[in-house]
């Protein structure tokens, strides 16, 4: 699970938005309080501040490899096996770091949408976004 | 009277659902006054496929091959014409205060007595959920009618796979239907302890 889904599923637990419901169940009205929407829109932002982190902590990682890269490759000009083993290598490790850097700008882009859209929501309406956020997100999951 | 011993298979019985089956059904009922399966689930369109259209989506194929009939947006109307040509009625809706949900609303329990022929010599399954006071209805004003029903609530997820197992179990076999409804829950309640 992401940390964006962890965090949509804890605050829909809260508000009992999770709950199956069942032929027959009694009419029950859910009212979410803005102090669970508060709750949620701090954990995104701080979710948010530390995939930032992330984010320039893999972008720096990423020159380091390619500079290396290049170093060891003019370095180790004279010998084709090397030279090969070097590229093959830094390619490798870019291609790690460009999938996982994809998850998180995947998951930082959803989580600056939610938080500017939820912004100007009444509780019920940032509620009734999250779960079809979440729902969708767990019904695209079920697919892969 | 019924008769137990008669061989059940599903093209003799008929699943109706009187609940929304699909997108735009789902929305008209969240402005409908007489609507409220729906509405339970907040007008979330994509909490209320997680929760049982999906699952409708895989079992409603292997139900098919079994030979059954099935009715999406189920009216009253329809709901007693069913009764003139198959042995079986599987009621599948919502129960809210006195009422069933069909496509055209919320009925009260003498609405749907009112109509079930007078007859009808077979079964009809209630999968609404604690339908006491119209089964009561059923047995005391009609009583060729054979009224099914287990008075516990359950997710739809749930009834979907109950009665998947049970026309598969029926159109397998030769049973009556009242002897595969036995085994069904019985296997349920084994697999639950």
């Amino acid at each position: 699970m992401s940390k964006i889904s962890t965090i949509f599923h804890s605050y829909l637990s809260d508000n009992s938005l999770l709950d199956l419901e069942k032929l027959g169940s009694e009419d029950k009205k859910v009212e979410v309080s803005r102090n669970t929407s508060d709750t949620l829109k701090n954990n995104i932002l701080r979710e948010s501040k530390f995939n930032n982190n992330i984010v320039v902590v893999a972008i720096v990682l990423l020159c380091i490899i390619f500079g290396l890269g290049i170093f060891f490759a003019i370095y180790y000009r004279d010998s084709p096996t090397t030279i090969g083993v070097i590229f093959g290598g830094t390619f490798l490790s870019l291609l790690a770091i460009v999938s996982r850097l994809r998850k998180i700008w995947l998951e930082k882009s959803l989580m600056d949408v939610s938080l500017s859209v939820i912004e100007d929501m009444s509780p019920q309406d940032a509620a009734k976004f999250i779960q079809t956020i979440y729902y969708n997100m767990l019904e695209s999951n079920k697919k892969r | 009277m019924i008769n137990n011993s008669i061989f059940t298979k599903p093209s003799n019985c008929i699943f109706g659902f009187g609940i929304p089956n699909s997108k735009e059904s789902f929305f008209e009922d969240q402005e409908n006054a007489s609507k409220d399966f729906a509405k339970m689930f907040g007008g979330v369109w994509s909490r209320y496929y997680y929760q049982f259209i999906r699952e409708l989506e895989f079992t409603e194929p292997k139900l098919f091959v079994t030979g059954l009939k099935i009715k999406h947006n189920l009216t009253l109307e329809d709901f007693h014409k069913m009764f003139n040509s198959y042995y079986v009625v599987v009621l599948f809706s919502h129960w809210k205060g006195d009422a069933v949900e069909f496509s055209d609303g919320l009925k009260s329990t003498s609405e749907i007595v009112e109509g079930i022929p007078s007859s009808f010599h077979g079964i009809l399954d209630l999968c609404v959920c604690h339908p006491d006071r119209l089964a009561l209805l059923i047995r005391e004003k009609k009583p060729n009618c054979l009224v099914r029903y287990i008075p516990n609530k359950a997710t739809p997820i749930f009834w979907l796979n109950f009665y998947l197992v049970l026309f598969s179990y029926l159109n397998s076999n030769d049973l009556s239907y009242l002897k595969a409804l036995e085994d069904t829950i019985f296997e349920f309640l084994k697999s639950k302890s």
